[in-house]
Parts: structure tokens; sequence; C-alpha cells
């Protein structure tokens, strides 16, 4: 009898187990969280050095972006003498544009550049449980027709990518020495050749 | 904090209110002491801070390097602080060196560009009172003689709602330039160490 016991009991805890609804992440409330902390904290002035590259056009000045409440960032782009080219405030769900020069003034370029900033700027994506996994790491989160792909490397995030199903649009690349900023920062556009390097100073 | 906020206040209100509009004698009086200052200026070297100053950041932005200039109309802007950067303006070129990555050009096919040039020559050499683009009111405070210059051009005053020159009361030379954009946000830069009529070579020009 015992002997049958032990094999029963084994098959009927692994069936147990085989058996217990495992969450797939379309049908169940996601679980875990990741975040972006390289503009999340409200006390820093984050500067940039940046380039924008767009079509063979080159646009050199520094960039300045602030999260002036929680759900708003400010962000100042001006050449070196510091001319404003442009002064955006932008939420994952709100927009302002306070100012921007003519020459930049389309709506191809403010769109484009308010969703390159949205992407630099978001701090959390949920995401299915990562089952206490650390270290190298890639995720996926889907919000509807947008799919992102989010890794890191050694517990820090090294980037974000943004597309569809089939294929990426527009990667954000970090790298950081310290889990607070950016060292450096590359936006690549897959479609459009428009490209963003910055480089963080300390001014 | 509110004794901090009413001392601001206070300051802030001072600071206005130590602002003077000029008479007409003396802005007749300035105007000869900074045209002769000017006249006697062949070159200038100087170091730079410019801060770029918006109300929304906790601190101004700071950039700092030198700057040259010599008659007629050659100007050298170098940040070294902190990066590099240079931008040198010569017989109507732009040449641009970006951290080892030069470009040039042309400065007259940039009419907005080239007002800017004019502007920028102009305050470094005190030579724009008989500018017919600005309009242009003087002031006094305790330690600077004050011209404030407003663009006419519509287009310029897009970029540049306001140009203020502070002037070393004795020397009558540009000791701060004040570039506004907006009632709380503007780039200050200011000059040190400057020196006049040394000999500047040319290789200052070329970056």
């Amino acid at each position: 009898m015992q002997k049958l016991t032990i094999p029963l009991l084994a098959i009927s805890f692994l069936l147990a187990v085989g058996c217990a609804p495992r969450p797939k992440p379309s049908a169940f409330p996601q679980t875990a969280t990741v975040v972006n902390p390289y503009f999340s904290d409200k006390s820093q002035d984050y500067t940039y050095r940046t380039k924008i590259a767009v079509y063979g056009h080159e646009l050199n000045g520094i960039l300045i972006a602030k999260k002036i409440s929680d759900s708003v960032h400010r962000v100042v782009l001006t050449t070196d003498f510091g001319n404003t080219l442009l002064d955006f405030e932008i939420g994952q769900q709100s927009f302002r544009k306070n100012a921007i020069v003519d020459d930049l003034d389309r709506k191809i370029i403010v769109n484009t550049l308010r969703d390159d900033f949205r992407l630099l700027f978001r701090e959390t994506y949920a995401i299915p449980e990562l089952d206490g996994h650390t270290g190298d790491l890639e995720v996926f989160a889907v919000e509807g027709r947008d799919h992102y792909q989010i890794s890191f490397s050694g517990n820090k995030l090294i980037s974000i990518s943004k597309g569809s199903r089939k294929k990426e649009k527009v990667s954000v690349g970090f790298v950081s020495t310290n889990d607070k900023f950016a060292d450096t920062i590359e936006i690549h556009h897959r479609d459009i050749k428009l490209n963003i390097e910055m480089r963080h100073f300390a001014p | 904090m509110k004794k901090i906020s009413f001392l601001l206040l206070f300051f802030i209100g001072f600071q206005t209110f130590a602002q003077q509009a000029m008479s007409a004698s003396e802005i007749a009086d300035f105007k000869k002491k900074v045209n002769a200052a000017s006249a006697t200026i062949k070159t200038m070297t100087t170091d730079f801070v410019q801060y770029k100053h918006m109300d929304f950041l906790a601190k101004d932005v700071e950039t700092s390097g030198k700057m040259a200039f010599k008659e007629p109309n050659s100007l050298a802007w170098q940040y070294k602080k902190p990066y590099n950067y240079s931008i040198v303006f010569k017989s109507g070129k732009i040449f641009i060196n970006d951290e080892g990555k030069k470009s040039q050009m042309d400065a007259k096919s940039n009419k907005t560009f080239s007002k800017i040039n004019k502007l920028i020559v102009g305050s470094v050499s005190g030579q724009m009172f008989d500018d017919k683009e600005f309009a242009i009111s003087y002031y006094k405070s305790a330690g600077f003689d004050i011209a404030r210059f407003v663009p006419k051009d519509a287009s310029l005053k897009k970029y540049i709602k306001q140009v203020e020159l502070s002037f070393d009361k004795k020397e009558g030379t540009v000791e701060q330039v004040r570039l506004l954009e907006s009632e709380t946000d503007y780039t200050k830069i200011v000059f040190k160490n400057k020196i006049l009529n040394a000999k500047v070579d040319d290789s200052a020009f070329s970056n």
C-alpha cells in the first residue's frame, strides 16, 4: 500500500501543480512593474549636450529636462548661446507647446519629438511577473498596438524600444554609471532618418 | 521661508527701483563716453561666464570660455566648460568647431543669423546706438550704466525680446549682456579679465 501511496501522492502533487492555472499575460492583471529612473527626480535639472540629426541636417544645442509634477516633464532645447529653440511640457496623456522657433514648427517634427520625449521620460511599464529574476533581462509590455521591449543589464536599464508587433520603430539606448541619470542617451528611428544623441553634463 | 520671500521681493523691488531712467543730458554723456571708448578698441580678449536662467530650473545652466574680438568684425566665442565648442564670425562667414567636428556657413545667407551676428559684435564693441533695428532706452544703477535694446523686426523679436547691456561706469565698456526671452527667462553673459588692445593673433579666429 505504501508503495502505491508515494507515487500516487507524487503524481497528484505534480498534477495539482501542473493543472494550476498559469497566468496568461493578456488575460490576467499584470503583476510586475519595471521602472525608468533616469528622469524621475523632481529636484534634478537634467542637462544634456544634444545633437539632432535629421535627413542630413544637424542641430546642436543644450537639452534641459525637469520633472515638474507627478505626470509632466518640461523639456527645453536651446542653442549653445542660450536661445530657446523649443519648450514643451509633456505628460503621457498631455502636451503643451510653450515655444518653438519657426524653422522647427512643423507638425511632423513636433509630433515626432513629442513622442520621443514621451518614451524618454516614461517611468513605468506593467509587465508579466518576473519570478524574482534579476540581472540581464529583456521584458515585453503590450499596450494596444504598441509593443515595448525593455532591456536591463546587471539590473540597469539599457534600452527601451517601441514598435508594432512586427517591427521596431524607435529605440532609446541608455548608458549610466550611476542609477540616477543616464550619462549618454541615443534615440534611433528605424522608419525615418532621425537620430538624437545626448551627453550629460553638470553645469 | 516667508522671511526669505519677503527679502527676495524686497531685493527684486529694490533692484528694479534702483534702475533709473537716464535724463536726456545723461544719455548724451553716456553715448559720448561709450563711443569714445569703443573708438579706441582695436582688440579685446576676455573670459566669460554664461548663465541660462529659466524660472522652472533649480540652478542656472552655466557654461564658460573665452572671447576674442578684433576690428572690424572678427569675433570668436570659445566655450571650454563643460564642453568644447567654438564659433567664429569672420568676413561674413561663420565657422563652427564642435568638439573637433568642423563646419561653416554663410552668415549673409541667413538674415536672422546676420542680424544676431551684428548684435553680438555690436554689443561687444559697444557700437550699436545708431542701429535702426532696435528701440533703445537708457538707465543707470549703482554699479552700471544700462542700455536696453528692443528689436523692431518681428522675425528677430521672436528670438530676442530684449537685449540689455551693462557698461562699466568709468571705462564705458560692456561688462554684462542679458538677452531676455520672456519676463522670467534670460541668458546672461558676464565678462571677466578683460584685456583691451593687446595684440591678438589671427589664429585666435581660426578654429
